[in-house]
């Protein structure tokens, strides 16, 4: 039995190289993977949450907000928690508080499935302007910040 | 025959290799405790009232000036609250009328007789917010004798006053002269002529505005006479 011995010594490099490539690639996969978890307990994940934005408010007034939640992961994810809050005014005078601007609680179902990629209403946080708001809240810009929790969606 | 298993073997790990890395076939726990996103609420400002329109005429003579003006809107399209009448006497301001949004006149019964006044028209909405005060209307001669000049008619007891003319109070008014002729005869009205700018009581606490609905505008009024965006700012929380 005659021997090929660069033909061999080829094909054994290329077996090597490919093995490498692959070893190298589940490395790096595997460590990307136990970063992002790590990220997600300290919270650097994130997913865009925002409300649809509200104008010409007057004492009296209650209208509501849509919630719409965007994936940017090549997963489905599915959210648990939706909350919303008053966090500021364009107006130092005008203060976050509940004589000013109150929400109220979520209007909506949980937990939701929003698709990779994708983008779905997450339903709706109702907003009173009581009468009692302040004079200086006039023209007033209140600032909502609205926070969700969520977890990869099971396949 | 190896070359090609050899080509098989690289293939399939490279294939392999994609796959794993790629995280399709690692399925590890994910989950984010928290995100925070936005969203923002302008809050709509009360528009400013048109001039109002002052008068005084034989009818309303002894009530004292009558002001009227045009009604307006939020910009939502909603009513306002009610409307503040500030009467305007030199460089004293005192609350004429606080009136609801379903009523766009004032009758000033507080003037001060023979003095000459001009009137603002605020809109106000819930309890606190008021809007810019409108431009001021055309002065007017509220009926009557200034309480100095009564008290000198009535001691001199000229005959100016009792002429019957209605030349002192420039109202054009002939029946105030009349009146104060019954002044010099009896010199007994000079309690009348003493200025009073006791604010009229609101009539929204029996008299809800309007703007009803989910989307009421109106509340109770505020209590004083305010002076554009600063009143009841400090108050807010």
């Amino acid at each position: 039995m005659r021997i090929n011995l660069p033909k061999l010594m080829t094909a054994r490099r290329l077996v090597a190289a490919g093995t490498a490539v692959a070893c190298v690639w589940v490395a790096a996969g595997s460590r990307t993977e136990a970063s992002e978890v790590d990220l997600a307990r300290l919270g650097a994940f994130s997913f865009e949450v925002t409300g649809s934005p509200m104008e010409k408010f007057h004492p009296g007034a209650v209208r509501r907000t849509r919630v719409t939640i965007a994936n940017p992961y090549p997963f489905a994810i599915r959210v648990r928690q939706v909350d919303a809050r008053v966090t500021g005014s364009s107006k130092w005078r005008c203060r976050p508080t509940a004589a000013n601007l109150t929400i109220g609680g979520y209007l909506g179902s949980l937990p939701l499935t929003v698709p990779a990629y994708g983008r779905k209403t997450a339903g709706e946080f109702e907003v009173t302007m009581p009468h009692t708001v302040a004079d200086a809240c006039q023209r007033a810009t209140f600032r909502l910040a609205f926070s969700a929790g969520a977890e990869r969606a099971a396949r | 025959m190896r070359r090609r298993t050899a080509a098989l073997i690289v293939a399939a790990g490279t294939l392999g290799a994609v796959a794993v890395g790629s995280g399709i076939t690692a399925w590890a726990d994910w989950s984010v405790e928290m995100t925070n996103g936005r969203g923002s609420l302008r809050a709509a400002a009360l528009p400013t009232v048109a001039q109002p329109r002052a008068e005084v005429n034989a009818k309303m003579k002894a009530a004292g000036p009558r002001v009227d003006w045009t009604a307006v809107k939020l910009a939502s399209g909603h009513s306002v609250g009610g409307y503040l009448v500030v009467r305007h006497t030199g460089d004293t301001r005192a609350e004429a009328c606080r009136v609801p949004a379903s009523k766009l006149t004032c009758v000033d019964s507080e003037a001060t007789p023979g003095s000459s006044v001009t009137y603002t028209v605020q809109a106000l909405a819930g309890t606190r917010w008021t809007g810019p005060a409108s431009p001021a209307s055309e002065p007017v001669r509220v009926p009557g004798k200034p309480s100095g000049v009564t008290e000198k008619t009535s001691a001199s007891g000229t005959a100016a006053s009792a002429s019957g003319t209605a030349a002192e109070d420039g109202t054009g008014n002939a029946g105030a002269g009349s009146e104060q002729g019954a002044d010099a005869e009896t010199g007994s009205r000079k309690s009348t002529a003493t200025p009073s700018v006791t604010p009229v009581p609101s009539p929204w606490s029996s008299a809800p505005a309007s703007g009803t609905g989910s989307e009421p505008a109106g509340g109770s009024p505020a209590q004083t006479v305010t002076s554009g965006e600063e009143s009841g700012a400090g108050t807010s929380g």
